[in-house]
């Protein structure tokens, strides 16, 4: 079986179907509240397209054995009425059809499901949870890492701004820094005054 | 009850695994022959994969900071470090109700290959894998620790505390917090004397232009 990884790695992060409004994006986040977890696997299953018992069934074992943080992260992405946007939709399907085509072979709605929306829940799930996702900065951070993954553009935004400002929402780079000053206002607090 | 990991042989085929490719695998062919040997080496263990259910999340891994090609190699040359591995994978196979077989089996290989490829990968990346034995020592035992495999030290079951114990002792995140420190206390410490200097110079002028005055 020959796979075009490339092919296959561009197709799940440039889907290029449209520019979701950022805002709305982030607010419908910070409303979200949490479903239980069938409903968050019923509901992924649907933005996927296919409601299908088995899908359902693979996607709660899949959020089921994520740790708590992303769990609760998937949760909450799943009741934040993303099928509401077309955007998101469209480039849900263009990447399954990318994917179908770059590997030979029909990709299940869970796979894609797992490999896109649940990717972006255990990356940020390594920092915080859902409880902080009424946060601004945390419901802005998972909006853009949506954004990201999905290869959707974001209305009045140059493209190369979300990475940028992905990465400077980033609380592992601001806990990284925050403690880089500690350190040193420690080492400055040792020393004899000049 | 998965079979103990041979930790000695594992680093052992992590180093030669490294010495064969000491940068990550670059381009499509590099990173397919990794995902093959992944599929084949499973299978030749007796857990067959549907090839897209695996790729799809293969291809999301980033091969260049990720030690996936090594832990697969590792697989592929170590006998008894393929079999406790693959014995876990079956068991969570065998636990994952409701599934069909063939999302089981790729959920079951994710999870002892991709997942914890990708976690290790965030503050153990694969060029530090490269530099010395403790490094691969510490990846191999990550790795354990991810898929709750005991691991055999010496010929012995190792307790999963001393395991835990030996894991945190090698930690890279604290050598390089240690090393970030040290950096911070040498840049405040040249500063500090910088200022030493400036102060005492300006007072050695003030007392020239005293003395002339």
């Amino acid at each position: 079986m020959t796979i075009a990884f490339t092919r296959l790695r561009e197709a799940l992060t440039t889907a290029s179907v449209g520019n979701v409004d950022l805002p709305i994006l982030i607010h419908r986040l910070r409303q979200a509240h949490p479903l239980p977890l069938a409903g968050a696997a019923t509901q992924l299953a649907t933005l996927g397209g296919d409601g299908d018992a088995t899908t359902v069934a693979e996607l709660a074992f899949e959020i089921a054995s994520l740790s708590p943080a992303p769990q609760s992260i998937a949760c909450a992405l799943a009741a934040a009425k993303l099928e509401r946007s077309a955007e998101v939709l469209a480039a849900l399907a263009l990447i399954r059809e990318r994917c179908a085509e770059a590997v030979g072979a029909p990709i299940p709605v869970a796979v894609l499901v797992d490999a896109t929306l649940l990717r972006v829940c255990r990356d940020v799930g390594a920092h915080w949870d859902a409880t902080r996702i009424g946060e601004p900065e945390r419901a802005e951070e998972l909006a853009r890492r949506l954004v990201q993954v999905l290869g959707l553009g974001i209305y009045k935004e140059k493209p190369e701004t979300n990475a940028a400002r992905i990465a400077a929402l980033d609380p592992a780079r601001a806990e990284d820094a925050a403690r880089a000053a500690a350190v040193e206002q420690k080492i400055r607090a040792s020393l004899p005054p000049v | 009850m998965s079979a103990a990991f041979p930790i000695e042989e594992a680093v052992a085929a992590l180093a030669r695994a490294a010495a064969a490719s000491p940068t990550a695998p670059e381009g499509d062919a590099a990173r397919h022959l990794t995902i093959a040997r992944a599929l084949d080496t499973l299978a030749a263990h007796g857990l067959s994969i549907t090839p897209e259910r695996f790729v799809v999340h293969a291809a999301v891994v980033d091969h260049a900071s990720s030690s996936l090609d090594l832990l697969v190699a590792v697989l592929a040359e170590s006998e008894r470090c393929a079999t406790a591995v693959i014995d876990r994978a079956k068991e969570l196979a065998a636990a994952a109700h409701g599934l069909s077989t063939e999302a089981a089996l790729a959920h079951a290989a994710r999870a002892v290959l991709i997942e914890p490829a990708t976690a290790i990968a965030r503050y153990l990346p694969r060029d530090v894998v490269t530099l010395n034995d403790f490094r691969r020592e510490e990846l191999a035992r990550a790795w354990m620790a991810a898929i709750e495999v005991p691991i055999e030290c010496q010929g012995k079951l190792e307790a999963k505390e001393r395991s835990a114990r030996t894991l945190a002792r090698l930690d890279y995140r604290k050598i390089r917090a240690d090393e970030e420190r040290l950096a911070i206390e040498r840049k405040v410490l040249a500063e500090h004397a910088e200022a030493v200097r400036e102060k005492q110079r300006i007072e050695l002028e003030a007392l020239a232009s005293a003395q002339r005055e």
